[in-house]
């Protein structure tokens, strides 16, 4: 026999192994972007939010303007929303003396701008005009120039979902703007308060970003407190409302939930109105609530497991290497996928890792089986030999 | 005598075994019709209660007590079908899941097909109008009373008179347009148009059309008798129940404005 079947050593196991690691994930980090990608990106995403413990907020409270409000005799069942009427809910929510105040309607065609804040800083919606990289802002507060202000603006995804905002929005001229989102967490997370609020800038700051960020929908809107604005207006100044109301020290969100504001958006929790998908991104600015998309120590954490594995794998008998990876591994994947999600507010996806290491074994056996097959084809070649020489 | 060492045990087992009493309310009294209790307190307007507290009416008729919790929506209890006029007040938010309840959910939206999402292709200008007096000023139209919902821009008009009498000869439309921009551009220029009782259609420049809806053109000396009927007559519309078919509610505004009309031009 001028061959035997040995076992490979440890570095000429290892080494191809680790490559085809490498292998799988830069290659997932260039089609990072892809639909293929995305897609599976997402369905796994939506999948960890229905997977997410019911938590209510503990920080937002939602006031919105709902179909009964808006027929009712102060809105008519108008659009644009009668000025005055919202003004007078806005001052009944100041009375209840929130952190500070959103307002998500349109107020750029607002003429009366006389409004008593209490001390308590509102932060304007202000809508972004024009196409991508090109964008304008429109007016707040009937043009007011010495408002905080923010870009309600979402991009949603190749398939029609909400899941991601922005920092800032990049506009014409090279101008960025504050989302509303961030305004409204920065304003509640300062001491400074209403000073806190970030402008309209040419400059980032080191800490900004223009890339998309992931929202950590906390769940339906369930996971919110609600309040209509016929009601909040009915309690006014009742002594026991004022002294048990919810607002107090929240931000609050002002918006509308009326049918003819058309104002609701498919994300992965169905349609929610997007003062809710405000309220959501406003969360996930919040300490605690944050969603890290790739945390560089976990992504460190991913290929470290990955290689502690791809070298225990040596160690295990060649018959059940395979079968364990195949079998834990999308487990394993699934399982620590969902830790880093439900305890480190972390997405990432590990597949890659394992599919690299999935697809060394499968070559690795398939090496080492058609190894086999030339040295069984030898063997009989060679027992063909000695069966013809011994029947001369 | 008892060691201190239990004493403190009970205290600490105590405080792991007993509730935490939350203080926090899940809803407010909006209003209440006849008087109701929760425990041994009379409610008022704006007194806090939480979810599995027990209301209690006295059972006199039309008896109701209406509650707003965290979800936004009012909550109304009555002592209709309820020997002894209590209710509890029912959760709005379903509990936290359970983790195996969780994972279980989560796979399942991996593993099922994703609810098809409808989109509602209807135009906007499908409810843009509604039934108003309008001023006319001149050939000045303030059409502000009637539109409900118009994106800013060029809107053509067309008002077609609704004479109530059969037998009058039919009268020809009255066409115009309107730069539309509120609240400083609301007014239209409508050359030819005299008060009375009109079917008002709007449309973009583009075509697309805004609605069409029955409106009272008054003159500036008319304009305020016949919007205070208007508006007193709309109020009978707040003793309406919730929920009836909007269809109805425009037909009761038409017959009024007819009404006002009717009474006008019967007038001596």
């Amino acid at each position: 026999m001028s061959k035997t079947f040995s076992r490979t050593k440890f570095w000429q196991y290892f080494i191809p192994g680790l490559c085809w690691m490498i292998f799988a994930s830069v290659l997932n980090n260039a089609i990072d972007r892809s639909s293929l990608v995305k897609r599976m990106e997402t369905a796994n995403l939506d999948a960890l939010f229905h997977g997410k413990k019911l938590e209510v907020s503990k920080d937002i409270l939602v006031v919105l303007i709902t179909d009964d409000d808006y027929n009712s005799p102060d809105f008519n069942g108008a659009s644009p929303l009668n000025p005055a009427s919202l003004i007078k809910i806005i001052e009944a929510i100041l009375r209840c003396d929130p952190k500070v105040l959103g307002v998500d309607f349109d107020t750029s065609a607002w003429t009366n701008k006389q409004i008593d804040t209490h001390g308590v800083p509102i932060v304007w919606a202000r809508e972004a005009l024009g196409e991508p990289g090109n964008l304008t802002l429109g007016k707040a507060l009937g043009g007011s120039e010495d408002i905080c202000s923010g870009v309600p603006a979402y991009f949603p995804d190749d398939d029609g979902f909400v899941r991601e905002y922005k920092e800032f929005i990049e506009g014409a001229g090279g101008q960025y703007y504050p989302s509303l989102a961030l305004n409204l967490a920065e304003v509640y997370k300062s001491p400074k308060g209403g000073e806190a609020c970030r402008h309209q800038t040419a400059q980032l700051g080191k800490n900004d970003s223009v890339e998309s960020q992931l929202i950590n929908f906390a769940g339906q809107n369930y996971a919110f407190d609600h309040l209509s604005s016929g009601a909040l207006e009915q309690l006014g100044n009742s002594e026991s409302w004022l002294a048990s109301n919810p607002l107090k020290g929240k931000i609050v969100l002002l918006g509308g939930s009326y049918h003819s504001a058309r104002d609701a958006y498919p994300t992965p929790f169905g349609y929610l109105d997007g003062v809710d998908i405000i309220a959501n991104t406003v969360q996930s600015r919040l300490p605690g609530s944050e969603l890290n998309h790739e945390p560089q120590w976990l992504t460190i954490f991913g290929y470290l497991e990955g290689v502690i594995l791809l070298a225990g794998l040596y160690f295990v008998p060649k018959t059940w290497s395979l079968l364990i990876t195949m079998l834990t591994g999308p487990i394993y994947a699934l399982a620590i996928n969902w830790l880093a999600f439900q305890w480190a507010g972390a997405f990432i996806s590990f597949v890659p890792c394992l599919v690299g290491i999935f697809v060394y074994q499968v070559i690795a056996h398939a090496k080492a089986y058609r190894k086999l097959l030339r040295e069984n084809q030898e063997l009989q070649r060679q027992v063909q030999e000695l069966r013809q020489e011994a029947s001369k | 005598m008892i060691p201190r060492i239990v004493v403190i045990c009970l205290i600490l087992l105590a405080g792991n075994v007993l509730p935490a009493a939350d203080e926090k309310a899940d809803g407010w009294v909006l209003a209440v019709h006849g008087t109701w209790t929760s425990g041994a307190k009379t409610l008022k307007l704006g007194d806090p209660v939480k979810v599995n507290d027990k209301v209690r009416g006295t059972g006199a008729p039309g008896d109701r007590l209406t509650v707003t919790l965290l979800d936004g929506k009012p909550h109304e209890y009555t002592c209709e079908s309820k020997p002894d006029c209590t209710s509890v007040i029912e959760p709005f938010r379903p509990g936290p899941d359970a983790l195996p309840t969780r994972i279980f959910q989560a796979l399942s939206t991996l593993a099922t097909h994703r609810e098809v999402m409808p989109v509602s292709a209807i135009s906007r200008g499908a409810e843009g109008l509604r039934q108003a007096v309008l001023p006319l000023d001149g050939n000045q139209l303030d059409l502000s009373p009637a539109v409900k919902q118009a994106d800013p821009g060029e809107y053509t008009l067309s008002l077609r008179p609704i004479s109530g009498d059969r037998t009058a000869k039919p009268q020809a439309r009255v066409r115009g347009s309107v730069h539309w921009d509120p609240p400083a551009l609301t007014a239209a220029a409508v050359p030819g148009l005299t008060p009375g009782l009109y079917e008002l259609a709007m449309n973009s420049t583009e075509g697309d059309s805004i609605g069409s809806v029955t409106v009272l053109v008054a003159s500036p000396a008319d304009y305020d008798p016949a919007h205070q009927t208007f508006e007193e007559g709309k109020q009978v519309l707040a003793t309406w129940p919730q929920g009836v078919d909007p269809a109805a509610i425009e037909a009761f505004q038409s017959a009024i404005l007819f009404h006002f009309h009717l009474s006008q031009t019967s007038r001596p």
